[in-house]
């Protein structure tokens, strides 16, 4: 961020149909921005989106706003702009990130009885998912661990605890995931693509 | 994030197909432990194996926490045992033996590959007298392997040593008679022996290698088999060349599995990562077996016509997957058909539909050759040394490696089951077809010279 632009976040929350996202990103870069983050998801057919957006000085945050309600007229979305707050991205000590999964029969206090054994150990959620199959769901789940906890103790009690809930748990570093999922190579997962002294 | 699919189906694997690594052996080269004499020798050798291979199995089992990838086994692979006993007899090669032993069992390793001799072109003294003290050695100690190099494309074979080498797979055979002879299970006869293979019992580190390595070898049959199976279950008509297709994918994930927790491993331990070995290993675990694959490929009975297109098609696709996973691959990096290992093979030997000759025409095919193969007590070593030779020519003619592991069991015959337990399996002995009349040609020793494929410069 400069004098001469501001960097904004951005949500919305509306009823899913085709061309969300077209209206949304028209919106934004008709007023001059630079969207330059995105994540957005269809839960339950319900479109939502979270993108941040650096915009010339000019525009507060209820002109982005305004602007955007614009874009639905039927009055149905839900949509909220904040200024891009540059403290909170700051990073709070090493972390390494793992996937979580759960898997077994639907019950209510799964989420509740999850996020609170993570908040209790300061490991921040990252990103979280669940699909539904009939009463059968699996929740896969990216958390970012601080590095000067046990893994291995996290591991046991987290599987504990779902064997309580009557589910069955994982929890691995995601460079396994990337490892099997990605095809670049492995030394440069593992930062280790510094070039080699040459005589 | 991860692909909520790739995510689930990397779990399935690691949770229900077996996936795991197989072995994660450190090479650590001793040629700097020559001393004065044989006890300085043995001192040297123990500091330096336990100062490098410390926290090799801490290392390996913090891994495996962080990945959820067990590495099932950790082993050492020493440079030749052979090149530190010039001048000293066969009692020494025994000492040294112990020290290797002790060293293993100190910084906890499964097994310690390396003590080997190079003879494919000729034999020295001290590589005769490691030769020669092998079946005390092996029989002394618990987790020493040994190998010995009988031909290769470039050199030719070498019909004096195999000579040897037959006497004295007997030999220590008979020497651990209370085990069944099963310190002739810890002697490979090689073609062509790679450098950096992690798997024992072959393992040895080459004079090409760096002073310390890290080198891995795979999992697979589990996870293959199960790929198979699911693509079968969904397209039941599926064609040979679809099967092919889903064994390379799966062997590319097996191998890139392998090549992260190596290069983690050697990271953490400040050495150089050598390769990911792509061999798919069996246990003796149901489900885990290279026989099971051929069987859900549609080779119901193993050793049936077609079993051997069998064994290439799977060979082949395993390197293709594995070769694009991996710039960094080496060792034997194929399909292994351990029998006793692999509860199939044992069957369908034991049931007689998989007889040696069909093997050996197997091995022509894949990384290996007559692995874990029990023979009968009083097999003639003129037998042993033709097994070898006809092992040998597949692999010095293909350019390929071919090895053997051959068992005479002591006091038992053809049709007797011998069980040693864990990794190393159960099974039948069995016999081939025609155990005699090769004496005269055997026998007349010498050199085998090399072919003409030799010449490729």
């Amino acid at each position: 961020m400069n004098h001469t632009t501001n960097r904004y976040v951005i949500s919305v929350l509306i009823a899913d149909r085709p061309g969300i996202l077209r209206d949304i990103t028209s919106t934004v870069t008709n007023l001059g921005a630079n969207i330059d983050g995105i994540r957005q998801t269809v839960v339950a057919g319900y479109f939502t989106v979270m993108l941040t957006a650096t915009l010339p000085a000019q525009f507060c945050a209820s002109d982005v706003q305004q602007n955007m309600l614009r874009s639905f007229p039927s009055g149905d979305a839900s949509i909220t702009v904040v200024p891009y707050d540059f403290t909170h991205a700051r990073e709070k000590g090493i972390k390494e990130r793992y996937m979580v999964t759960l898997t077994g029969d639907d019950h209510a206090g799964i989420l509740q009885a999850v996020t609170n054994f993570f908040a209790e150990r300061q490991i921040n959620i990252e990103d979280w998912n669940v699909e539904f199959n009939g009463q059968h769901i699996t929740h896969v789940g990216q958390i970012s661990v601080p590095a000067l906890l046990d893994v291995h103790q996290v591991q046991t009690e987290f599987r504990h605890l779902a064997q309580k809930l009557q589910l069955k748990a994982g929890m691995q570093h995601e460079y396994i995931f990337r490892a099997i999922s990605e095809v670049g190579p492995i030394r440069s997962l593992l930062g280790q693509n510094q070039p080699r002294n040459r005589r | 994030m991860i692909n909520t699919q790739d995510v689930l189906s990397t779990v399935r694997m690691l949770e229900e197909e077996n996936l795991d690594v197989r072995t994660v052996t450190m090479g650590i080269n001793l040629t700097d432990c020559a001393g004065s004499s044989m006890n300085i020798i043995c001192e040297k050798v123990y500091e330096k194996i336990c100062r490098k291979a410390a926290n090799l199995v801490r290392v390996c089992n913090e891994l495996t926490a962080r990945y959820g990838v067990p590495v099932v086994n950790k082993r050492l692979a020493i440079s030749p045992a052979s090149l530190l006993l010039g001048g000293y007899g066969r009692q020494d090669a025994v000492a040294l033996a112990k020290a290797l032993d002790r060293a293993a069992a100190e910084v906890h390793v499964d097994l310690i590959g390396g003590y080997t001799a190079l003879v494919h072109k000729g034999m020295i003294p001290a590589e005769q007298t490691l030769i020669e003290s092998m079946p005390e050695a092996l029989s002394s100690t618990q987790r020493v392997c040994a190998s010995i190099s009988v031909g290769s494309t470039k050199a030719g074979m070498n019909v004096d040593a195999i000579q040897l080498a037959a006497k004295t797979i007997l030999q220590i055979a008979d020497a651990s008679t209370e085990t069944l002879g099963f310190a002739a299970a810890k002697l490979v006869i090689f073609v062509n022996i790679p450098e950096d293979n992690p798997f024992m019992a072959g393992a040895y580190l080459g004079a090409g290698e760096p002073e310390t390595v890290i080198n891995v070898g795979v999992s697979g049959p589990g996870v293959v088999k199960r790929a198979v199976e699911r693509l079968l279950e969904a397209h039941p008509s599926a064609t040979l060349d679809e099967i092919s297709d889903e064994i390379k994918h799966t062997a590319f994930r097996v191998t890139r599995t392998g090549e992260l927790i190596g290069r983690e491993v050697a990271s953490r331990l400040a050495v150089p990562f050598g390769v990911v070995d792509l061999s798919l290993a069996p246990t003796p675990r149901i489900g885990d077996s290279i026989g099971e694959i051929y069987q859900t490929m549609g080779i119901l009975k193993l050793g049936a016509p077609g079993t051997t297109a069998a064994v290439a098609l799977l060979n082949d696709a395993v390197k293709k997957g594995g070769s694009f996973a991996s710039s960094s691959v080496g060792g034997l990096s194929g399909a292994f058909i351990p029998v006793m290992e692999d509860h199939a093979l044992a069957k369908a030997v034991e049931e007689g539909t998989l007889t040696l000759e069909k093997l050996e025409a197997m091995t022509a095919v894949c990384s290996v050759g007559l692995d874990m193969i029990l023979l009968p007590g009083d097999t003639p070593w003129t037998t042993l040394c033709g097994m070898i030779m006809d092992e040998a020519a597949i692999g010095i003619i293909n350019r390929k490696t071919t090895a053997l592991r051959l068992i005479p069991v002591p006091g038992k015959q053809t049709g007797a089951f011998v069980d040693y337990g864990g990794l190393f399996g159960s099974g039948t002995v069995t016999s081939v077809a025609c155990p005699n009349g090769n004496e005269a040609f055997v026998r007349r020793g010498g050199h085998v010279p090399a072919p003409i494929q030799s010449l490729n410069n």
